[in-house]
């Protein structure tokens, strides 16, 4: 009787273990990028976010507690030209002095079919905060997983490029489109 | 030998002519080139790059220049020459030197007065801090007509300049362009 007893709370246990916290994931900054892309007087602009930290928990059979926070280090940003690079961390772009980080967490994830999901959250740059949905493909294979994905935001509604000069999309456009391509390992 | 001598520029001076003389041909030429480029060309920002780090150190040279002038002996002109060649060496030399240091500057304040902001970088080494004049479309438009008029000044005083200066050599056949050669026989 007693025994029986002390499966059941054994057992107990151990699923609400097993079923607790979605499982965490590190990112292999190797294999990872984080870009932008812009149109600049008529050229297409890549840009780099090469330094970037993430919490990531994430379960598909547990979307509900799924999250993500990824942490951009706005100082090291290149986009292959020393002179514009330059210009990207002044007050009316990026303004990394005073703002020197930019942040993506999610509110929640859902499925939109298959390996397609929905990270739905607040981004922060220059310390404004926009909703922002970003569609992510999103593959497990044994302990490593691969999630892309690409949206596009306004630069003007996070004050990046001030001044009269960059109010519409010449030189610069408003929309920028940003990749995610993120490969993570679970952890033990 | 570094300092000049009444008969003839020293190695110090003839340096400081030469490296800012080919320096100045140069900026002229990219100056016209890259003006002329569409924004869209990729080697625009770094050409632009390379004509303000060359124009700032042309800004420099030839501060150093003049006060290098200032302490040494300035070998005189040749006795043969008239009143009216003297005035015109004096103030074409007058003027060069003044471009020499107003065109660096203008150029600067029109990069300083432009709302877009673009930095400059000193030959990628560190960022040069923008002068204090007013930011704004037409004082950088104003900047940049003189910037432009002076350069086109310039062209003008070294036509005239290595004009007088063959006509010296090869006309009067005095010393006043051997002077200036490192290489020259002078006796």
């Amino acid at each position: 009787m007693w025994r029986l007893a002390l499966i059941l709370v054994l057992s107990f246990v151990a699923s609400s273990l097993a079923s607790g916290e979605p499982a965490q994931w590190r990112v292999d900054p190797a294999k990872s990028s984080l870009k932008f892309v812009v149109d600049v007087n008529g050229q297409t602009v890549t840009g780099r976010f090469r330094s970037f930290a993430a919490l990531i928990a994430f379960d598909p059979a547990d979307l509900a507690q799924s999250r993500a926070k990824i942490t951009i280090d706005m100082t090291d940003t290149k986009s292959g030209d020393a002179t514009r690079d330059a210009m990207l961390s002044k007050p009316g772009w990026f303004n990394v002095l005073d703002f020197p980080q930019a942040v993506f967490e999610t509110t929640s994830f859902s499925s939109t079919g298959g390996n397609a999901y929905a990270a739905r959250g607040k981004l922060t740059i220059k310390g404004v905060s926009k909703d922002v949905v970003l569609p992510l493909t999103i593959v497990i294979t044994g302990h490593t997983a691969t999630a892309k994905g690409a949206t596009t935001i306004f630069r003007t509604d996070f004050k990046v490029g001030q001044g009269a000069q960059f109010e519409g999309d010449k030189p610069v456009m408003r929309s920028v489109k940003v990749l995610v391509n993120v490969t993570a390992q679970r952890s033990p | 030998m570094l300092l000049n001598s009444p008969a003839r520029y020293g190695v110090v001076a003839m340096s400081f002519h030469w490296l800012i003389a080919v320096a100045i041909i140069g900026m002229l030429v990219l100056g016209k080139y890259m003006h002329d480029l569409p924004d869209s060309d990729p080697d625009k920002f770094s050409l632009y790059q390379l004509h303000k780090s060359t124009g700032l150190t042309i800004l420099i040279l030839s501060v150093g220049r003049l006060l290098w002038r200032l302490v040494n002996v300035v070998p005189p002109l040749p006795a043969h020459m008239p009143a009216w060649q003297r005035w015109a060496a004096h103030a074409s030399h007058f003027l060069l030197y003044v471009l020499m240091v107003a065109i660096p500057l203008s150029g600067w304040a029109r990069v300083s007065s432009d709302p877009i902001g673009i930095p400059t970088l000193w030959f990628g080494v560190f960022e040069v801090p923008h002068l204090p004049i007013e930011v704004s479309e037409p004082m950088s438009h104003f900047m940049h007509e003189v910037h432009e008029w002076l350069g086109n000044a310039l062209i003008l005083l070294l036509l005239v300049h290595v004009a007088a200066a063959l006509k010296h050599h090869f006309s009067d056949r005095d010393t006043v362009l051997r002077r200036m050669l490192p290489f020259a026989s002078f006796e």
